[in-house]
C-alpha cells in the first residue's frame, strides 16, 4: 500500500485592518512626527503602550484626547536573543526581542535590538533609544530597532 | 484625529494528507478512468469520493472500494455568471451535482456541452475524461449530456 | 425542566459596508447597546460568551482574547464559540446554557463579523471546505452552491423564478423600517424590479442574494431573579436546539432540510407547542438568499415538504398576516455572517418584548428565530415567550 498522498498549497488572503480612531493616531504620529504616543486611562491613570481603545482591568473607553506622548527611551524590562529561524520573523537572526518601559509608559513595548555591539551588552535595566527609519509608513516598525543608549550604561 | 487602514497578506502554506481512500480514488481516476466508491458496513450506501466514514449513520466504511459508473443523474445544476476567487472555470460555466449510478450521494462538477436553458432535471450525464489526467478532480474534464 | 432565563436585553449595531471601528470596538458597540438596553452595568455581568468564525474572515485568530477586553472580560469568566457560519445562533445557544445550566446569573453573548475587513469574504469562506476537493480549483462558494439548492427546490416541486422575487420584495421592503439594515430599496420596489436584477447563478439574481455587512450583535441572558433588575419587558426562552446533517452524505437532497426538522420538533416539545403554524405569532428565518425562506418554513413544520412556495404565496407569512416572517428585511438584506444568526433571534426576542421599533407585528407573544450555516448544513433555534 502507498503512502497516502499529499497536496500542498498556500492560504493566501488580504486585509486591510481598520485602526480606529486611537490606534490611528498612534501610528500617524510615528509616521509624521516620530513620535510615540500612550494612552492614559481617565480612570486609572495608567499609560498604555501601545494605546489601545479601552483600558481592560478598568473597562473605561480610551479616546483620542486620551493620547499622550511618551519618550522614545527607555529601560529594558526584558529580553531574548533569537537564533531561530522563522517564517514570519521580525529581522534575520541574530536579534533580540525585548520589552521596554518607555519613560512616561505605565506598560512594556514589544522591539528590537538588532545591531551587534547591543546585542552583546543585553541586561535588564540597560537604557534604550529608539532608532527611527528615515523613510517611515505608519506602523511599529517605523522604529527600526532600539539601541543602547551610550549614557547610564557600563 | 485620523483613522487609517493597516494591509496585510496572510501567507500560510500547508501540506495536507489525501488520506488513505482519497489517494486510492485518484490512482484511479488517473490509471484507469474510473470512479471508486467506499460502501457502509451498515446502510449500504456507496459514497464516492470515498469518505473516511458514512455521513448518514456514521458507521465504518468497507476497506475495499468498489466501482462506480462514469454515467448517473443530474439532480441540480447552476450557470455561474459571476468572478470569484477559486471558481472551477472562466464564468459562463455550469456547475452541477450528479448522482453516479451506483452511487448515493452527490458529485459535483463542471457540466457542458448543452446550453443552459436545455438543462433538465435528472438528465443522464456522462463524465468525460481528461487524456492528461495529474490525479485530481480536473481528471474529468466536465460531464456531458447522454 | 430547566431553569427559567430570559434574555433581557439586545443590541444590535447598524449593519453597514464597513464599519471604521476595529473589531473588538464595534463588538464593544454592541454590549454597551445591550446593556443600555436591560438597565445594567458592565459588572453586572457574570460571564461572557463571544462568537467568531470563521477567522480567516478578519484574518485575527483567537480573536476572543482581542474581543474579550473590550466587552468587559478582564478578570471575567469568559467562552469562545465558533462554529462556522452558524456560530451566531450558537453562541446564543451557548449564552443561554451558561445561565439555564445554573453556573452563571447574567451571560453576556455576543457574535459579529467585519467581512469587510478582507479583500474578497469569499476567500475566508473557501477555507472552510476540503482543500483537496471543494476550494483551490474547485470551490462552489456560498451563491453558487446555494442555487443549486434552489434549483432543485424549483425543479422538484414546480415553483418560479417569480417565488424569489416575491420574497426579496417582501424582505428588502421591510427592510425600510429597520434602522439598522444595511440595503433599504426604493418604496416602489416591486416584482419586476426584482426580475430585472442581473443572474449572477442561475436561479439567484443580485436581488435574491445577501449583501457583505460589518456588524455584531449582543444578547444578555439572565435568570429568574437577576431578570427582575432588569428596565423590562423581558422575552423567556421557551425552547432552543441545535441539529446539524453532513454535507455530500448518502441520498442527501439540499432542498430538504432534515436536520432543520429535527431541530424544530425537539426546540417546539420544548416550548410546548403542538402546531406551530397556529401557535407562533412571529418567526425570523435566516434567508441568505431568497428561495430558502419557503425551504425553512418547511424544515420548521410550518407546512408539509414542498408547500412552502404556497405557504409563502398564502401571504399568510407577509406584514399583516397570520405568520409575519423577517419584518427586520432579514439576511437579505444584512449580512455579516457572525451577527446574523444571532440577530434572527433577537429580533424574535424584540418581537416579544415589544421593543421592534416601526417593524414591530402586533401582540407578538411567541416568536422563534433560525440560523443556519456550513453547507446547508447546521440549524439553529431559539424561541421565546412573553411569559416566563
Amino acid at each position: 500500500m502507498n503512502e497516502p498522498r499529499i497536496y500542498e498549497n498556500v492560504i493566501r488572503i488580504p486585509y486591510s485592518w481598520t485602526t480606529g480612531p486611537v490606534i490611528g493616531a498612534f501610528l500617524t504620529a510615528l509616521r509624521d512626527e516620530k513620535k510615540i504616543l500612550g494612552a492614559r486611562c481617565r480612570e486609572c491613570k495608567k499609560v498604555w503602550v501601545p494605546p489601545s481603545d479601552v483600558c481592560a482591568p478598568c473597562n473605561a473607553d480610551i479616546e483620542p484626547g486620551d493620547l499622550v506622548p511618551v519618550s522614545d527611551e527607555g529601560v529594558l524590562t526584558g529580553f531574548t536573543r533569537v537564533a531561530h529561524e522563522l517564517m514570519w520573523r521580525p529581522a534575520d537572526p541574530p536579534y533580540a526581542l525585548v520589552l521596554i518601559r518607555l519613560t512616561g509608559a505605565d506598560t512594556d513595548l514589544l522591539h528590537l535590538v538588532k545591531t551587534p555591539s547591543s546585542l552583546d551588552r543585553l541586561e535588564m535595566g540597560a537604557r534604550v533609544r529608539a532608532r527611527w527609519k528615515p523613510e517611515r509608513t505608519g506602523l511599529i516598525t517605523d522604529i527600526d530597532e532600539f539601541e543602547l543608549t551610550s549614557e547610564g550604561n557600563p | 484625529m485620523s483613522t487609517g487602514r493597516v494591509p496585510f497578506e496572510l501567507v500560510i502554506p500547508y501540506r495536507w494528507s489525501y488520506g488513505g481512500p482519497l489517494t486510492r480514488f485518484f490512482e484511479e481516476t488517473k490509471r484507469n478512468r474510473r470512479f471508486v466508491g467506499a460502501r457502509c458496513t451498515k446502510c449500504r450506501c456507496t459514497l464516492v469520493p470515498p469518505p473516511v466514514v458514512c455521513g448518514r449513520c456514521f458507521a465504518p466504511l468497507e476497506k475495499d472500494l468498489v466501482p462506480v459508473s462514469d454515467q448517473g443523474r443530474l439532480e441540480t445544476w447552476t450557470t455561474v455568471r459571476f468572478s470569484y476567487p477559486g471558481q472551477p472555470a472562466e464564468p459562463p460555466y455550469t456547475l452541477g451535482l450528479i448522482v453516479l449510478d451506483g452511487a448515493s450521494n452527490y458529485f459535483p462538477h463542471l457540466v457542458k456541452e448543452v446550453e443552459p436553458e436545455n438543462i433538465r432535471a435528472d438528465m443522464r450525464v456522462q463524465a468525460v475524461w481528461n487524456p492528461a489526467p495529474q490525479g485530481d478532480l480536473l481528471d474529468i474534464l466536465y460531464f456531458r449530456p447522454l | 425542566m430547566p431553569p427559567k432565563v430570559a434574555c433581557v436585553g439586545i443590541g444590535i449595531t447598524e449593519q453597514k459596508s464597513k464599519w471604521e471601528l476595529t473589531l473588538p470596538a464595534l463588538y464593544r458597540r454592541a454590549a454597551k447597546l445591550a446593556l443600555e438596553d436591560a438597565g445594567m452595568k458592565w459588572r453586572d455581568v457574570d460571564s461572557i460568551v463571544i462568537g467568531n468564525s470563521p477567522e480567516l474572515f478578519e484574518g485575527v485568530n483567537h480573536p476572543e482574547k482581542w474581543i474579550g477586553e473590550a466587552v468587559g472580560g478582564y478578570g471575567k469568566p469568559l467562552y469562545r464559540v465558533h462554529t462556522g457560519g452558524s456560530v451566531g445562533g450558537s453562541t446564543t445557544i451557548a449564552g443561554y446554557v451558561n445561565v439555564a445550566s445554573g453556573m452563571y446569573g447574567v451571560t453576556l453573548a455576543l457574535s459579529g463579523n467585519k467581512l469587510n475587513d478582507c479583500a474578497h469574504a469569499t476567500l475566508g469562506l473557501s477555507t472552510v471546505y476540503d482543500p483537496i476537493l471543494g476550494r483551490y480549483n474547485f470551490a462552489a462558494g456560498a451563491v453558487s452552491f446555494v442555487a443549486l439548492q434552489a434549483r432543485r427546490y424549483l425543479s422538484k416541486y414546480g415553483y418560479t423564478e417569480r417565488l424569489g422575487a416575491l420574497v426579496a420584495v417582501k424582505n428588502r421592503v421591510a427592510a425600510g423600517r429597520n434602522p439598522t439594515a444595511h440595503i433599504k430599496v426604493p418604496d416602489n420596489y416591486d416584482v419586476d424590479m426584482a426580475l430585472a436584477a442581473p443572474l449572477l447563478s442561475d436561479p439567484l439574481r443580485l436581488s435574491d442574494c445577501c449583501p457583505q455587512s460589518d456588524a455584531a450583535c449582543a444578547m444578555i441572558f439572565a435568570n429568574e431573579s437577576r431578570a427582575r433588575d432588569c428596565r423590562g419587558p423581558v422575552a423567556w426562552v421557551k425552547g432552543a436546539c441545535a441539529v446539524g446533517e453532513g454535507l455530500y452524505y448518502a441520498e442527501r437532497d439540499i432542498a430538504v432540510p432534515i436536520a432543520l426538522r429535527k431541530a424544530a420538533r425537539t426546540a417546539y416539545e420544548r416550548a410546548g407547542i403542538t402546531n406551530p403554524l397556529e401557535e407562533l405569532h412571529y418567526v425570523e428565518v435566516y434567508d441568505a438568499f431568497s428561495y430558502q425562506e419557503p425551504i425553512w418554513y418547511e424544515g420548521l413544520g410550518l407546512c408539509e415538504w414542498g408547500e412552502g412556495g404556497h405557504l409563502f404565496e398564502s401571504g399568510l407569512t407577509q406584514r399583516g398576516g397570520k405568520l409575519p416572517a423577517n419584518m427586520s428585511g432579514g439576511v437579505l438584506s444584512s449580512n455579516s455572517i457572525g451577527a446574523s444568526a444571532m440577530i434572527r433571534k433577537a429580533e424574535a426576542a424584540l418581537q416579544v418584548m415589544g421593543k421592534a421599533g416601526a417593524r414591530q407585528v402586533p401582540n407578538v407573544s411567541l416568536a422563534l428565530g433560525h440560523g443556519w450555516g456550513g453547507g446547508l448544513q447546521f440549524h439553529t433555534l431559539m424561541i421565546f415567550g412573553r411569559d416566563p
